[in-house]
């Protein structure tokens, strides 16, 4: 990397820091510590949202995909034009109105308001946990790659420096530093894809150009469904869309808008971001793709298509900028994911075992609790090889199937039970398990047939199983304040 | 004789439309698994499109009925529809470029990416204050709120 890259990187990461140790001064309860003090603003919410659903993966693993297997990737990343508004609308208001109503602060509070189950409160605990430690092992290996890349050092020292200075602003700013990293992160992450975009155009010949280069090597890949099965792009349609419903790293920050009316503009704001930062992905992956089949020498891996077109084609400020945004992006998801996980392990599942931990305790608990799931994302970054891609791709799949029906169905209809909730949260949280582990070792042959995306399949059945159960058991009627908040 | 409630019948009726959507997001789900698993993309695209027209909807749906969201949501299922089909059966070449892609692809960027915001993103900021989120919904939310402040209120140091 040249010593621009270098210097606008240290910059970043300089300004990440200095965040975090604002925060850190700010940082006093455990509201501060979990939910930002719940005085956010809407722009605040609305970048950090889009830039914790899109995360690194946007820059690096999306035109990765596209170089691989064409346009059909796009269906991953065009449900954030609804997924955002279905958020809004099924969970924004309900959620801020309940945390107004009862001191909730997490994903599982909600589940544990709505169906006044410790057990089903628990089961969303575990599929938290394990959703985060898949994001977390992720993040912190996509950071780490990034850093050694940058500063040219090895992997390990890579994950070592990005996991001091994530838990350096994690441990001490909470989800105030979480929030306001993501807020610089999601500007620069749409700043650096338009400047991305009209690069690439340039440099691949226009779109057109593109397309007809590619067609010529393979005519499928420019088809809307790309090499893929059209089934498994639906099928990541559908996932991607509803599955927005789960995500604690999204509908957790509903909590913190400061006040209801804010809601308004958020949905557009976040969904208009992530469109515009998802040119990336179009435009990268579709240049290394012309390029490659104008002559140029194929990439040895897909997921080098951003790194490889940023160094040889992109001034070194736009690629320093690109590179700095990439690792930050990594460093700001896994700053949330730490606070979401760090929560679920002091609050959550001590209070579905009846335990009443004290305000001071949590608080207290989270950071050394934050600072140890640190040093384990590093470790299992590290240590788990191909299993750490495996963890990531369930960890959105894991949200989704476990928690998007029993929160998302369950705070919109008054009928759903606490055994449809926690029927739902057991086929998500084993349905997902089951498929994902089963894939990578092989224990059996695979069950479902390759149109079918695995996530998709685990989701649809959760929800099914959610209705269905929720029919067949007696109905129970939710607690007052939550069958008025239910109503509105 | 006991009196009804006024507003008992409209709340009724408002948890009717609720279960009727909420069986319709089941027939969609179950339809689509199956397609889905027969390797029918087409139909699995449709059952999709009226999956996620079901669920916005049940978000959309307030005691006073749909609201001008629905006639948007509408359209957007129709659009949805128009995509896929788009998709599936509109020429995948390079024989004509529509926005520099094949027909079937620029299909999917104008119906997925651009029809979605502007008829289910947009909407939800246009009728924020009278579909989303009115005045009632506000006095409410006060009324839900009240117990919790005081609560707060008596702890304070």
């Amino acid at each position: 990397m040249t010593p621009t890259i270098m210097a606008i990187s240290a910059a970043y990461f300089a300004l990440m820091l200095g965040i975090g140790l604002w925060a850190a001064r700010r940082t006093r309860t455990m509201s501060d510590f979990f939910v930002a003090g719940r005085g956010v603003g809407m722009v605040a919410i609305a970048l950090a949202t889009m830039s914790s659903a899109m995360s690194g993966f946007l820059f690096i693993g999306g035109p990765g995909i596209q170089y691989q297997a064409g346009f059909g990737t796009l269906l991953l990343t065009m449900p954030a034009a609804v997924s955002f508004a279905l958020a809004w609308l099924l969970l924004a208001k309900r959620m801020k109105l309940l945390a107004m109503a009862r001191p909730l602060l997490t994903v599982p509070d909600a589940i544990h308001a709505r169906y006044d189950s410790n057990l089903a409160r628990g089961l969303a605990a575990v599929a938290v946990l394990l959703g985060v430690l898949g994001y977390l092992a992720t993040q912190t290996l996509a950071m780490g790659v990034v850093l050694a890349r940058i500063f040219d050092l090895s992997l390990v020292w890579g994950v070592s420096i990005g996991v001091v200075i994530v838990a350096i602003y994690a441990v001490g700013g909470g989800m105030i530093a979480g929030i306001y990293t993501d807020v610089v992160q999601g500007a620069v992450m749409v700043l650096a894809a338009l400047a991305t975009f009209a690069l690439a155009l340039e440099v691949g010949g226009g779109m057109g150009g593109m397309v007809r280069s590619i067609a010529a090597d393979s005519p499928d890949w420019v088809g809307p469904f790309g090499l893929l099965e059209p089934g498994v792009a639906i099928g990541w349609y559908l996932v991607f869309a509803l599955g927005i419903l789960g995500q604690p790293q999204v509908v957790h920050k509903f909590y913190m808008i400061d006040e209801v009316r804010k809601l308004r503009w958020g949905p557009l704001l976040a969904a208009v971001c992530a469109v515009l930062a998802s040119l990336v992905w179009l435009s990268v992956g579709t240049a290394m793709r012309a390029l490659v089949a104008e002559g140029a020498e194929p990439l040895a891996q897909a997921d080098e298509a951003a790194p490889r077109f940023m160094l040889e084609y992109a001034p070194a400020l736009l690629a320093g900028v690109f590179f700095a945004g990439v690792a930050a992006a990594s460093m700001s998801t896994a700053d949330s994911f730490l606070i979401i996980g760090a929560s679920a392990l002091v609050r959550d599942l001590p209070l579905a075992f009846g335990r009443q931990p004290s305000e001071a305790m949590q608080f207290r608990a989270g950071r050394v609790v934050t600072l140890l799931l640190c040093v384990a994302a590093g470790a299992i970054a590290l240590a788990s090889g191909q299993l750490v891609a495996v963890l990531g791709i369930f960890g959105w799949g894991m949200f989704a199937s476990s928690l998007a029906p029993a929160l998302g169905l369950g705070l919109n209809w008054s009928r759903a039970t606490t055994a449809g909730a926690v029927a739902s949260l057991l086929v998500g949280i084993i349905g997902t398990l089951a498929l994902e582990l089963n894939h990578l070792f092989g224990w059996l042959a695979d069950p479902l047939p390759a149109q079918l995306y695995r996530s998709a399949a685990v989701f649809l059945l959760s929800t099914l199983t959610f209705i269905a159960v929720s029919l067949a058991t007696p109905r129970r009627a939710p607690a007052a304040d939550v069958a008025r908040v239910m109503a509105v | 004789m006991a009196t009804q409630p006024p507003h008992a019948p409209a709340e009724d009726g408002f948890e009717r439309v609720r279960g009727g959507l909420v069986l319709l997001i089941a027939a969609s789900a179950l339809g689509d698994l199956l397609a889905m698993w027969a390797g029918r993309s087409l139909l699995a695209a449709a059952l999709t499109a009226l999956l996620l027209t079901a669920v916005l909807m049940l978000g959309a749906w307030r005691p006073r009925g749909g609201g001008p969201l629905r006639i948007w949501y509408a359209l957007a299922l129709a659009a949805w529809l128009l995509c896929f089909a788009a998709m599936h059966w509109l020429p995948a070449d390079t024989q004509r470029l529509v926005l520099g892609l094949p027909p079937a692809t620029a299909a999917a960027l104008l119906g997925l990416w651009l029809a979605p915001l502007l008829l289910v993103t947009l909407p939800y900021v246009l009728h924020f204050n009278t579909a989303v989120l009115d005045a009632a919904d506000l006095a409410a939310l006060e009324a839900a709120a009240a117990p919790e402040s005081a609560a707060r209120a008596e702890t304070r140091p």
